[in-house]
């Protein structure tokens, strides 16, 4: 069609499309691709609705048809090979869990619904065995020795006939091994052109340890003194009063929240979203993909994170660390920290260790706790770079910027010195070495009071204002 | 003013377009499946195509 606004917008999203690639590396473009394409044909409608009323607006002439012909064609394709793509990618967190379930497979039909429940007496600290692969399960920890099951199972079928016959297939299943007590589900013997779901709610003894496997559901745990394991596919963890230790191995997963956990914390997730981990006395390893907001609190003996883009180490954090899109923010740490990212702005507080950063790309802001400075190390190949030096801090400054503004807002003893499109200020009164690079971008030391990182009020004075920069000279 | 018959002609693509990529979206999101609710699609078609023909009978 002529004057039409779809094949610039198009264009358009594509250029966004490589340059979100680009700026996060992390995600595909053909995952969001995957993900998003029905939104795109929702825009598409939507621009050609308005097209069409600015020209009923404007008394012109209509088109015969609001969508051409070559459009839907278009259009068919674009759906053919972005549901191909879903299902590809679909299959493939699937196929991995050895099993393979298309989903839509399930065109008529509804759904049926059948009680769970079932108790066993068991030893004061048995290790519990939940195989469930669709659904969720509660499990929680009581005085009593013994394991009570209640719950449904959802069965969907063409009617109540069918219904029946899966679910006698699918025995729900409570048996003590010796110290063991398995509880399953068996929905794969319900085969695979049903689906169905079994949401559990277990009481266990406080002292067990719990282990879960499944493919797609959530598993939360809480009160108990054992360890706590999950396998799967695609799960929402969550995680109270863990006594032992937990190890989470997923492929997949929105969430996983633990709080008061007293062993040490493993997390390995291909690809999940927010976590949230609160009051940990062990040590905490996270390794994996992630899209959402990662939040650590109160990790007592050091915490470790590894995705494609950062990797970051803090030995003890008394405060919190704080990863989000584009964004990290430490606050009160007791142990030296270390942190490398591709791209990030990067804001820590509340220190007295050494530390050191550094950044392909980001800005970075320090803000130590005491004016008993360690060594710091911090450099960025682009960004700004901004220390708050306590007022009666021993020091052995370098900052140097390769091209851009300096400022000492801390005044003398450190001298700024200008240096080609760059410049530094150096001093050193006997402390600890604190190295601050950057490659591009301005660099700022402060005198800042010792940074409360708790509190909202800033105890650094207010910044002379400053006088007017020159226009940046482009280099021809 | 382009007569009303015209212009429901003319969005007609539009809106169902609209409802394909709501339909597509509702079945990613988890809720109905696209297999269970593409007869909107067609209902959508006919009350519009209904729409053109009572506009049309008014003039």
């Amino acid at each position: 069609m002529r004057n039409s606004f779809v094949g610039p917008i198009l264009l358009i999203g594509v250029g966004v499309l490589f340059l979100a690639n680009n700026l996060r590396p992390d995600l595909s473009p053909w995952r969001l691709i995957v993900d998003y394409w029905p939104y795109l044909l929702i825009i598409w409608g939507v621009v050609r609705l308005i097209e069409i009323a600015w020209l009923a607006s404007r008394n012109q002439p209509l088109p015969k048809r609001g969508v051409s012909s070559g459009e839907w064609g278009m259009i068919i394709l674009v759906s053919l090979v972005a549901s191909g793509m879903w299902f590809a990618f679909d299959a493939k967190d699937r196929i991995r869990g050895g099993r393979i379930n298309l989903r839509g497979l399930q065109i008529f039909g509804e759904s049926f619904e059948y009680p769970v429940s079932a108790n066993v007496n068991c030893s004061k600290n048995p290790r519990i065995i939940v195989e469930n692969r669709r659904g969720n399960v509660r499990l929680v920890g009581s005085d009593a020795d013994q394991v009570v099951v209640s719950g449904h199972k959802t069965i969907m079928g063409l009617d109540r006939t069918e219904a029946d016959k899966i679910n006698e297939r699918m025995k729900f299943e409570l048996l003590v091994q010796g110290d063991q007590v398995v509880i399953r589900t068996n929905q794969e013997r319900a085969g695979t052109d049903n689906r169905v779901d079994s949401d559990l709610e277990v009481h266990i003894p406080k002292g067990a340890s719990v282990e879960c496997r499944g493919t797609r559901g959530d598993f939360d745990v809480s009160n108990i003194t054992g360890n706590f394991e999950v396998n799967s596919e695609n799960a929402g963890v969550r995680g109270q009063d863990i006594g032992g230790n937990v190890r989470i191995d997923l492929r997949r997963s929105d969430i996983i929240r633990l709080m008061r956990v007293k062993g040490n914390v493993d997390v390995k997730g291909a690809r999940a979203d927010d976590i949230e981990l609160d009051e940990v006395t062990g040590q905490v390893v996270v390794e994996g993909q992630f899209t959402g907001d990662i939040d650590f609190r109160r990790i007592d003996k050091g915490l470790r994170f590894i995705s494609e883009a950062t990797t970051l180490t803090v030995e003890r954090l008394k405060g919190r660390a704080h990863l989000s899109d584009g964004d990290l923010e430490v606050e009160d740490i007791l142990g030296p920290m270390k942190l490398r990212s591709r791209s990030k702005d990067v804001r820590v507080s509340g220190f007295a260790t050494p530390i050191e950063i550094e950044l392909d790309r980001g800005d970075i802001e320090l803000s130590p706790g005491s004016s008993t400075l360690s060594s710091i190390i911090a450099k960025t190949s682009s960004g700004a770079v901004t220390m708050h030096m306590p007022e009666n801090a021993k020091y052995d400054l370098e900052a140097v910027t390769r091209r851009g503004d300096v400022d000492n807002l801390f005044g003398s003893p450190l001298e700024r010195r200008e240096e080609d499109r760059g410049g530094s200020i150096r001093g050193k009164n006997g402390g600890p070495r604190i190295l601050l690079e950057t490659g591009r971008g301005s660099m700022t030391v402060t005198r800042g009071g010792v940074m409360s990182s708790r509190s909202d009020v800033s105890l650094v004075p207010p910044a002379p204002p400053k006088a007017p920069k020159p226009p940046i000279v482009v280099e021809r | 003013m382009p007569s009303s018959v015209a212009l429901i002609a003319a969005v007609r693509g539009p809106l169902i377009l609209i409802t394909l990529g709501t339909l597509i979206a509702i079945d990613h999101a988890g809720g109905l499946r696209f297999s269970r609710t593409w007869p909107i699609l067609i209902i959508t078609f006919g009350v519009l195509k209904l729409a053109e023909y009572m506009r049309g009978g008014q003039q």
